[in-house]
């Protein structure tokens, strides 16, 4: 589609990207600039506007495309005998002729709010209003309410997000906010995030076609292998993001929060990298039933500090941390580690989890001659796994978006983690999500046998997911997460995190079709958790 | 904003100096102890008394309040018993009338859970004057909460800490009413910091922006050392985790609390 220069100012001013498929026309990149002379942008607005450009193909004016604009221009007037107006001709604006003729050209939908395209409509030679009739719906749908995926510049997704924080947090929150985007859109960090996830975390990760889970679950299954990153998951495309933002902010130390401390080693693992102070905090349960992820934090010079408090684990941990960057607001740069917490952070972390879904759709294209699949799949605890595999696909309605929760013992059991079963909007970790609360809005303490997904709520962005009716959220319990662990142990050889055995176990509750494409998102490994899934051999 | 009759801004209209506001969490240490230990505050003459609503989670809080928190919460605390205790806490029906203005403090999910606007009618009802809720954020509360507040007579208090921008403090002196809320460090509630030059820097340059409103030190604050140095910068302050220590220790009579708010102001 081709996206008129009125909505790129909007997601300019909104540090939003339009739609993966969007082509600017060169006469738009002109529009552009021509508006942030006249408006005066600051440097940050352009640079972002720059960056925006440089991410799209360009439409530029081809010899061919000037009998289309020869012939728009006078349609337009009322002046093409073969197609004349029925109602009163107007001069449009010439640079919105080139625009229109540019996705009349290239046979795309024009996206626009400007109502001046509205004159081209009605007869026409039948070349000239395919083009013209396309852009008159484009724009009367594009002016109806839409449901977005993208961050609000408050924060928002839908009703869910924003920063609830103490004031004692707005300054080091607000300095990431102003920041953050900027920071990614810069060439040279973009350079050295790239560098650091081909060369050190060993990416891109591998599609893999799992055929004999396919030919027993009757679909056909690829798995996103996560589990190939260096430190064994996922968290580690984030903690690369933030430890360079950390950096660019000046910052010398590093505090963090961890469940089953995934997480933690892969924030102690890029401090150890780049030599910043680490410091982690874990529940104190949490430590003993993850004893070697703890010991990996240590070995990778890492302060391990026990949350006593509350529940002592994944909830408290966060806690803690937050505490901890209340105390040390200058100095000190908090790297959360899934898409919860006050924005900048969803958005941020979603961002740099968006290599996922960047890669599926090369990656599947390039197997199956398509780049969407029919259901995307993935693991939800804070969610940003999901978030990074659902990314590039938000906007593509054919496909379906699955998040499997964790229940715990059952969802009425008391002992599960299922958020969005059981859960209600509130407020938790600064944002405004759902989450497992009694009716006096306490936070209940939730349960799972997954480490990982024992959080009592959700990222902002599922919330939405979830409200919207976009993502279809299955709740996987203790025993059936296990089951599908231990065969896609025999059937692949792989063995998969508990977590990421809930992805796989929300399968068989999708009701496939044998043509249907599944991408699961294979979060992470199962070393960590061989203590639990040995109980069970 | 004017409001027409509220106690926190009777009380800046006749004192302005060495104003002590001291801070116990509902249903602490035992669930009836509310009304006791606010009794108990009044007689020994605290100016202004912050009730803590507890809350499983408060992130602004050091151990000495968040057990305080828990132990509330276990005794079976939830802002429908804390309305209810305070029910004719302003009448003269079940003893002595409380005069003493009153806040609540807490955090926000239980606020929206009970419902914004029938936690202002209740805060109304029982006589309660403003409230701090730390985790809501000046722009969220103008954008959605502020004219519920403002219907209800409420004032909500914010805080400003030493990182607070000059620009961002203008704001919030001209949206509050009632006092600001002077965090004297960057620390969570409890800290032992000390005080130190830097405060004392940041003390003064708040001090010389003339603002609007009255202001209160709080966080730290917890002899009568730092009572005075406080009250030398701003109006007065705020006693919190030490006066949790303190009922913990020696009890709620109203003797133990008058004992407690001597060793403060002396
Ligand atoms: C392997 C793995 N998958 C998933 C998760 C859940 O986190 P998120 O929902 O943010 O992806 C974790 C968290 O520790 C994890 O270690």
């Amino acid at each position: 589609m081709i996206y008129d220069t009125n909505l790129l100012i909007g997601h300019i001013r909104e540090r939003s990207l339009p739609p993966l498929q969007t082509i600017i026309s060169i006469v738009v990149v002109g529009e552009l600039e021509a508006f942030s002379l006249k408006a005066d942008w600051g440097a940050q607005k352009i640079d972002f506007m720059r960056y925006l450009i440089d991410r799209y193909p360009i439409g530029d004016i081809e010899f061919d495309i000037i009998p289309v604009y020869a012939q728009l221009d006078a349609f337009s007037q009322g002046k093409l005998k073969t197609a004349p107006l029925n109602y009163s001709a107007r001069n449009m604006g010439k640079n919105d002729l080139w625009i229109a003729a540019t996705a009349l050209y290239l046979d795309m939908e024009l996206h626009t709010t400007d109502n001046d395209f509205d004159r081209t409509g009605g007869p026409a030679s039948p070349n000239v209003r395919i083009a013209l009739s396309k852009a008159l719906i484009i724009m009367q749908t594009t002016l109806e309410p839409q449901t977005s995926f993208e961050v609000t510049n408050k924060g928002f997704y839908g009703h869910f997000g924003g920063a609830f924080i103490p004031e004692m947090l707005y300054p080091n929150v607000e300095e990431l906010r102003q920041n953050y985007l900027s920071i990614i859109a810069d060439p040279a960090f973009q350079a050295e995030f790239w560098q650091l996830l081909e060369d050190y975390v060993g990416r891109p990760t591998p599609l893999f076609l799992a055929k004999r889970l396919s030919a027993k679950l009757g679909a056909t299954i690829y798995l996103k292998r996560e589990d190939l990153c260096h430190t064994g998951a996922h968290k580690i495309n984030n903690t690369i993001g933030q430890i360079l933002v950390a950096q660019r902010l000046g910052k010398k130390r590093i505090v963090a929060e961890t469940g089953a401390g995934q997480h933690g080693v892969a924030t102690a693992t890029v401090c150890a990298l780049m030599g910043l102070e680490c410091i982690v905090y874990m529940g104190s349960i949490d430590m003993e039933r993850q004893k070697p992820n703890v010991d990996r934090m240590r070995m990778l010079g890492a302060t391990v500090v026990p949350a006593t408090s509350g529940s002592q684990t994944l909830k408290d941990a966060t806690n803690e941390a937050m505490r901890h960057w209340i105390n040390n607001p200058v100095d000190t740069h908090y790297i959360i580690g899934s898409v919860v917490g006050p924005h900048p952070y969803p958005d941020m972390v979603a961002r740099f989890q968006s290599v996922i879904s960047g890669e599926v759709r090369k990656q599947l294209f390039a197997k199956t001659g398509s780049s969407n699949p029919d259901y995307v799949v993935a693991c939800v605890g804070g969610g940003s796994n999901a978030a990074g595999a659902f990314y590039h696909y938000l906007n593509e309605p054919s496909v379906r978006l699955v998040a499997a929760e964790a229940a715990g013992q059952g969802v009425t059991s008391g002992h599960s983690a299922a958020t969005t079963a059981l859960g209600k909007p509130g407020v938790l970790h600064g944002s405004r999500t759902i989450l497992m609360q009694t009716e006096d809005g306490q936070v209940i303490e939730p349960y799972s046998i997954s480490a990982g997904l024992d959080y009592p709520g959700i990222g902002p962005l599922h919330a939405h997911l979830f409200e919207s009716g976009r993502g279809d959220f299955y709740a996987i319990t203790d025993d059936e997460a296990l089951e599908a662990g231990f065969e896609l142990s025999k059937l692949e050889g792989i063995i998969p995190a508990l977590e990421s055995a809930h992805a796989l176990a929300a399968l068989a509750k999708m009701n496939l079709q044998p043509d249907d494409v599944v991408v699961v998102c294979l979060s992470g490994r199962g070393d960590k958790d061989l203590s639990t899934y040995s109980k069970f051999l | 904003m004017t409001l027409t009759q509220n106690r926190i801004t009777d009380l800046f209209a006749t004192k302005s100096e060495r104003l002590l506001n001291v801070y116990f969490t509902a249903g602490f240490p035992y669930l009836d102890d509310t009304m006791t230990v606010l009794r108990g505050l009044q007689a020994a003459g605290v100016d202004l008394v912050e009730i803590g609503m507890p809350y499983s989670d408060p992130v602004a809080d050091g151990e000495t309040i968040q057990h305080s928190n828990e132990r509330a919460l276990d005794n079976g605390m939830s802002l429908k018993t804390l309305f209810s205790q305070l029910a004719d806490c302003r009448s003269a029906t079940s003893g002595e009338p409380v005069t003493v203005p009153i806040l609540l403090m807490g955090y926000i999910n239980p606020v929206i859970q009970f419902g914004i606007e029938n936690f202002c009618k209740k805060c109304q009802e029982v006589g309660v004057d403003g409230v701090i809720l730390p985790d809501l954020p000046l722009d969220l509360f103008l954008d959605e909460y502020a004219p519920i507040f403002r219907e209800y007579g409420i004032l909500n208090v914010h805080l400003i800490t030493p990182q607070t921008a000059e620009s961002r403090i203008r704001l919030i002196d001209e949206e509050s009413d009632g006092f600001i809320y002077m965090v004297s460090s960057a620390s969570i509630t409890g800290s032992v910091k000390g005080v130190s030059d830097s405060m004392r820097t940041y003390f003064e340059r708040i001090n010389a922006m003339n603002l609007r409103n009255p202001r209160l030190i709080g966080f730290g604050i917890n002899n009568h050392e730092t009572f005075d140095m406080a009250s030398q910068y701003a109006n007065g302050a705020i006693v919190g985790s030490a006066f949790i220590r303190h009922l913990a220790e020696k009890g709620t009579s109203a003797e133990s609390i008058r004992a407690f708010v001597e060793t403060i102001r002396a």
